[in-house]
């Protein structure tokens, strides 16, 4: 199985497994680590990820692509289950298909449509959508 | 998330022998949505337990105490872990003692409740500045993340997200704030107390009343004129400290 990816600006995609693989993923305390972790069963390997280095997530069917610098990994998890494993302060659903960890975003440019589209630091291109507007909303209030 | 609730808290424990001591900072302590305590002791080795024990950011500490009094139990913890000691006594002959053993306030007994708090933002400062000095290195004092969003401002028609620690230092000018981040200048229509509502206080302090800055950006502080101090940043900016907010800067430093 073999996903496509939009905008990605020609990151080079390693995935660590193919779509048949795709893992399971859960958040975990190691006992002695300082900061929890993302786990991802992919297969016999398990992938260990600081939550906080995920840039972007976005839908692809039934899978999830996590974007993590050039690297990017599929799960098998939905949108809901995402939201709940990831800091609300910091990871902010703004499309039916996009989370995005504000860390990473440069700018935010406003559309005709009351849309927006969102620009990260290396450069991706991604859309929000009206209907998410409200996750946003709490965070474009204290624009200056 | 738990993540986010767990950072944000000083975790507090109380020493004291008398009883109604404990309860005067317990119930002072209940309206502070920051502090959690952890433990409350009734004597100094109990203390001691609870501080190998568990982590804990901020130490209401009496002197006189059967079994170990608060100095002795400082002894034997002999530093390690960043607290913050608040010393509690009625008798004010510690109060030097304290100080010189890195307390960072001291608490007379009875005090008033505008003293305590005084004493919980000298603690707030204090603890501050210690996650500042791990947050560059990526890594939280307290073992929890802490995350502050972005600073978000408006200009030409798109909205642009700053990162704090990206921001170097924030001027006033008239009705305008100039925010410094990389070498950029962002203008914005507003006052300096709004802009230093969104910054992380974590990671900036208010050196003058038009001037707040990234603590990790001071390079040092130079003399000025009339016993004036004024700061020299990475990027070569020299920002004057104001003289009310002199004190503020120098509780920084001290510890």
């Amino acid at each position: 199985m073999k996903f496509s990816s939009a905008n990605n600006n020609g990151k080079a995609l390693s995935d660590s497994v193919n779509g048949r693989e795709a893992g399971s993923i859960k958040l975990l305390r190691l006992r002695n680590a300082r900061v929890p972790r993302l786990v991802i069963k992919a297969g016999t390997r398990r992938i260990f990820l600081q939550p906080e280095k995920i840039e972007w997530i976005e839908a692809e069917r039934d899978y999830m692509r996590l974007h993590i610098g050039r690297e990017s990994h599929l799960v098998r998890e939905t949108m809901q289950q995402m939201e709940k494993l990831l800091d609300p302060q910091r990871f902010i659903r703004v499309h039916r298909s996009t989370i995005v960890n504000l860390e990473f975003v440069r700018e935010m440019q406003p559309l005709y449509s009351g849309d927006y589209k969102v620009i990260l630091r290396d450069g991706t291109e991604l859309s929000s959508s009206r209907a998410y507007r409200a996750q946003l909303r709490p965070l474009l209030r204290q624009a200056l | 998330m738990e993540l986010t609730q767990l950072s944000k808290l000083m975790r507090v424990v109380i020493a004291d022998d008398e009883p109604l001591a404990r309860e005067r900072i317990r119930s002072l302590l209940e309206s502070e949505r920051d502090c959690e305590i952890v433990a409350e002791c009734g004597d100094g080795s109990e203390a001691l337990a609870a501080l190998r024990q568990g982590s804990a950011d901020l130490v209401f500490l009496d002197v006189e105490m059967p079994k170990l009094d608060g100095f002795g139990v400082l002894e034997a913890l002999g530093g390690g872990a960043q607290r913050a000691f608040v010393f509690v006594t009625a008798d004010d002959q510690y109060a030097l003692r304290a100080f010189d053993e890195g307390a960072v306030d001291f608490l007379l007994k009875p005090f008033q409740e505008e003293r305590f708090q005084k004493a919980l933002d000298r603690a707030r400062a204090y603890l501050g500045r210690n996650i500042d000095a791990t947050a560059e290195a990526g890594v939280p004092s307290n073992g929890s993340p802490t995350y502050s969003a972005p600073l978000i401002v408006r200009t030409k028609g798109k909205l642009i997200f700053l990162r704090m620690r990206d921001i170097d230092y924030v001027r006033s000018a008239g009705n305008y704030v100039h925010i410094y981040a990389g070498g950029e200048r962002y203008s914005v229509y507003a006052s300096m107390g709004s802009v230093e509502e969104r910054l992380d206080p974590a990671l900036f302090i208010r050196i003058h009343r038009s001037a707040i800055v990234n603590v990790a950006r001071i390079k040092e502080a130079v003399p000025w004129f009339n016993g004036e101090h004024a700061l020299v940043l990475q990027d070569g900016t020299e920002l004057n400290i104001g003289r009310s907010y002199r004190d503020r800067f120098e509780q920084l430093m001290a510890s």
